[in-house]
């Protein structure tokens, strides 16, 4: 009886202590004092990825096989990744959302349709709202968040590449060496290209920040040479009515 | 003491090895998955670049991180690096890269050499083949990497610059197109990056261009034509004499226009009821054989007073000499019917609320006019098949106000720069007068204009970096933009210039006619310095004889040669002077006017002048709008930037 008990107790202290060992602080996103509003909106998509601390499961040990490790690693792509896309899909819509049109069916998937979220009437809106979205969105308020998660990430796969390299166990020493070489390869190259997106998206987004307000300021000004010109044209209708021979105002001696 | 140290060793040692704890629970621990699922795991695509997750339009990061990932699209880099090492297909690579033992008989002969590898290979021995393997493909994954991210911001670019409508709301070409036709009129078109002329300057008559759904194009399919009301173009009923014309004096009649009926058509004189009067009665040159303004198409169009303030129709098919299908000019020879009351039989008018009274409300001019767009509607097609283009000339769409438009646009102008070149000239002596060059204001409005007008940026031109040429390119096109519109707005007389020569240019008006009320702009301001010139000096000289006089000794009153309103004034004097005569005369001048229309019968003073002034009012604000919406760019954050690139 009290066998079991013990045996049970130097389990779960087992347990503690694997749990500790395998604590990757660096996994968790922890929130800073003050986050970006777009960040702080997606902290709800990233449950998975701050609270997974996959290696504080007994089942953690049983990483030993490519499978294995493949799919461990397809999760934790689909958690960053995800995390990472609602940030900018945030910041776009921010900034896109900024016109007030509503932009609901702006993200639906292959639609056919253009939506209207940006017509003229609605485009002239205050330089201090677009330049407000535009800083709100700056690369300078991202890049801290998004630089944090991608460190988090990196540190994290860094050990789960060594769970594996310890867990693996094959028959054949050679098998086992290329299928490290492999997963090496895998995290490598998924550093590379998160970084490399991670740019990229920057680069990107900085030009749709930019040619939004353009865009928007360029809407207005159309909006209102619409006008002028429609004013012109009355003007002109009215002005028909004159005679041939006007005497200049601005020529006479 | 001891047993339960070794029953703890034991009970350790079985957790470790416990089999148990397989793979369903280590899934479903961690992957949420349900028992089985790694029974098949790859049976459904979940990662994330995956069919299942779909990368949507706008999701930068998706599509970046989709676009760059390596894993499963190494191919470009194992082919590249496999052409390094003269291999013909990829296995040997993908094996050293993969850490995969090797087999002696998948080196080649040439490798072999190169690396003077013996027969039967060991580890040792090809080490330095796998490293420099090793080397070539990161040389090239990051060489592939750079690449597919240049392709993804060059399609970012392309996708906000010079959207295909399906990619992006936003496409700032087709925003300063519209702003260009604005400003400009019709004359500025782009097509593929490219600026277009429409219209010649030569004898030949280009393909005018094809506004699909006015009917001009030939093309059978009837939603190109127009026919299909889905297109969102306009559907005309066709004009019947019978029930559509009627006696002038019906109350069901058009009312008469201004100046319909022409008293002395012919005599070079613009009189009451005539549109123009060209000093002829020919038709064909823009000017109709009764002074009604005629739509002649677009190559004939030179003649100033032929500026139509119409839109586009088609001509009748059986209008004379010339050919009207498929987007060619109109008849040169017969005059195109564009006056309403022409299509109904002499001594009757059109019916009001036909179909066709609508289609005319609106002012639109000349397509060659290189003046504002003073009237009508911009090119309104809800049209999103591109129209079908003669072979010189291609389709741009514009986009604006909840409608997409499509025309066709000549592509040879922009082949040889000097048509450019000499087009821009006409284009500035048209707008700016023919002395532009000798005003500084002036001056720096032609230089802008054409700063925005000589460009040649091809997409065949561009590169694939949006570093250098694209981005330059478009970014200096909207600086340029801008630029003008700084200009535009800072002096105030490009539109009151282009006003002028929209309005004046037929001598309906004058050459000079302003409206001498608070929106009009000092004409001419050189001609009275040079007046002020001359009187200064005049003062000058009697002030040194003064002067002269004075110290030799002589009495200046006493100079019978002195005039005496000279000899009693100063030059600050004399500067108020003019000062105010040129107000007197303005004065004057208004006054003239005034008494003038009043004595007309063209309508009651009171009534013309509450609908004239506040016309202008709401004009002036209107133009007030415009130049808060340019404060507004400048004001903010990325135009800071922009002017770094000035």
């Amino acid at each position: 009886m009290w066998t079991n008990a013990i045996k049970k107790i130097i389990v779960f202290s087992l347990v503690l202590v694997l749990q500790g060992s395998w604590m990757t602080p660096a996994m968790a996103v922890d929130a800073l004092p003050a986050l970006p509003a777009i960040v702080r909106a997606c902290q709800d998509t990233f449950p998975a990825f701050k609270n997974a601390q996959p290696f504080t499961l007994p089942a953690a040990r049983r990483l030993t096989t490519p499978a294995q490790f493949k799919i461990f690693l397809e999760q934790f792509q689909n958690q960053y990744h995800s995390y990472m896309q609602c940030i900018f899909d945030g910041a776009v819509q921010e900034i896109l959302g900024s016109s007030g049109a509503n932009s609901s069916g702006y993200w639906a998937a292959n639609t056919p349709n253009i939506p209207q979220w940006l017509v003229p009437d609605v485009a002239c809106i205050s330089s201090q709202k677009l330049k407000a979205a535009t800083e709100n969105t700056g690369t300078d308020v991202l890049l801290p968040s998004t630089l944090k998660a991608y460190y988090a990430y990196s540190a994290f796969l860094a050990q789960f590449y060594k769970t594996y390299q310890e867990n693996l166990t094959l028959s054949r020493a050679e098998d086992a060496s290329a299928f490290l070489q492999q997963a090496k390869n895998a995290v490598v190259n998924e550093l590379q290209d998160s970084l490399s997106a991670l740019s990229s998206t920057f680069s990107q987004f900085t030009e749709l920040r930019e040619v939004f307000v353009m865009h928007v300021q360029f809407q207005c000004m159309l909006h209102n040479l619409e006008e002028y010109r429609v004013f012109l044209g009355k003007i002109r209708s009215i002005v028909l009515l004159l005679p041939a021979r006007i005497i200049d105002a601005s020529k006479l001696k | 003491m001891k047993k339960i140290l070794l029953l703890i060793i034991a009970l350790s040692a079985l957790t470790f090895a416990k089999p148990a704890l397989a793979n369903e629970e280590f899934n479903n621990d961690l992957s949420g998955r349900g028992p089985g699922a790694t029974e098949s795991p790859r049976d459904q695509d979940t990662s994330f670049c995956g069919p299942n997750h779909p990368i949507h339009q706008f999701s930068l990061y998706t599509r970046a991180y989709c676009g760059a990932i390596a894993t499963d699209n190494d191919s470009d880099v194992f082919q590249a690096v496999a052409a390094q090492f003269d291999l013909e297909n990829t296995t040997l690579i993908k094996k050293i890269i993969n850490g995969e033992p090797l087999k002696p008989d998948e080196l080649t002969n040439p490798l072999r050499a190169r690396y003077n590898l013996p027969q039967q290979i060991n580890a040792f021995s090809v080490t330095p083949l796998i490293a420099d393997v090793l080397a070539a493909y990161e040389k090239e994954k990051v060489i592939d990497r750079m690449k597919k991210n240049f392709k993804q911001e060059f399609a970012s670019s392309e996708q906000w610059y010079n959207a295909a409508l399906s990619d992006s709301p936003m496409d700032l070409l087709v925003d300063l197109n519209l702003i260009d036709v604005m400003l400009f009129g019709s004359q500025a078109q782009w097509n593929n990056d490219v600026y277009h002329f429409p219209g010649s300057t030569g004898g030949e008559a280009p393909s005018s261009p094809v506004i699909p759904g006015n009917g001009r194009e030939s093309n059978p399919d009837p939603r190109l034509r127009g026919d299909d009301n889905s297109t969102g173009t306009t559907n005309t009923p066709p004009f019947n004499h019978a029930t559509d014309c009627v006696p002038p004096d019906s109350p069901d009649a058009i009312p008469p226009s201004p100046g319909e009926i022409p008293r002395a058509c012919g005599n070079n004189v613009l009189d009451r009821g005539e549109q123009c009067d060209d000093g002829n009665r020919v038709s064909g040159d823009g000017c109709g054989n009764t002074c009604r303004l005629e739509d002649v198409g677009t190559i004939l169009c030179r003649d100033p007073e032929a500026i139509t303030f119409r839109d586009f129709k088609p001509a009748p098919p059986a209008s004379g000499g010339g050919t009207a299908g498929g987007g060619g000019s109109t008849s040169a020879s017969e005059p195109a019917a564009s006056d309403s009351s022409s299509e109904c039989p002499a001594g009757t008018r059109p019916r009001q609320g036909l179909a066709h009274d609508v289609q005319r409300q609106g002012l639109p001019q000349s397509p060659h006019y290189p003046g504002p767009f003073v009237g009508g509607v911009l090119k309104n097609i809800a049209l999103t098949i591109p129209p079908p283009c003669p072979p010189d000339e291609s389709p741009i769409q514009i986009q604006y106000a909840n409608s997409t438009s499509s025309t066709c646009v000549p592509t040879k102008w922009c082949a040889n720069p000097d048509d450019v070149k000499s087009l821009m000239d006409k284009v500035r002596k048209a707008v700016l007068g023919a002395a532009w060059a000798d005003n500084t204001d002036t001056k720096k409005i032609g230089d802008s204009i054409e700063a925005i007008f000589c460009v040649n940026v091809t997409t065949a031109n561009r590169p694939e970096s949006p570093y250098s040429l694209n981005e330059g390119c478009v970014d200096c096109q909207i600086r340029s933009m801008v630029t003008t519109l700084d200009k535009l707005l800072q002096y105030q007389i490009a539109p009151m210039e282009n006003t002028r020569n929209a309005f004046g240019i037929s001598n309906r008006w004058g050459p000079q006619f302003s409206f001498d009320l608070n929106l009009s702009m000092p004409s001419n301001p050189e001609i009275k310095f040079n007046e002020k010139v001359d009187a200064l000096k005049q003062a000058d000289a009697a002030l040194n004889k003064i002067e002269q006089d004075r110290v030799h000794g002589s009495d200046p009153n006493t100079d019978i040669n002195q005039p005496d309103s000279v000899r009693d004034t100063s030059v600050s004097n004399l500067t108020a002077e003019f000062t105010d005569f040129n107000q007197k005369q303005d004065e004057q001048a208004f006054t003239a006017l005034r008494a003038y229309r009043a004595n007309t019968d063209a309508a009651k003073e009171q009534d013309f002048s509450q609908d004239l002034i506040g016309l202008l009012n709401a004009w002036q604000q209107s133009f007030s709008n415009i130049q808060n919406v340019f404060l507004g760019l400048t004001d903010t954050l990325k135009f800071d930037q922009l002017r770094q690139c000035q």
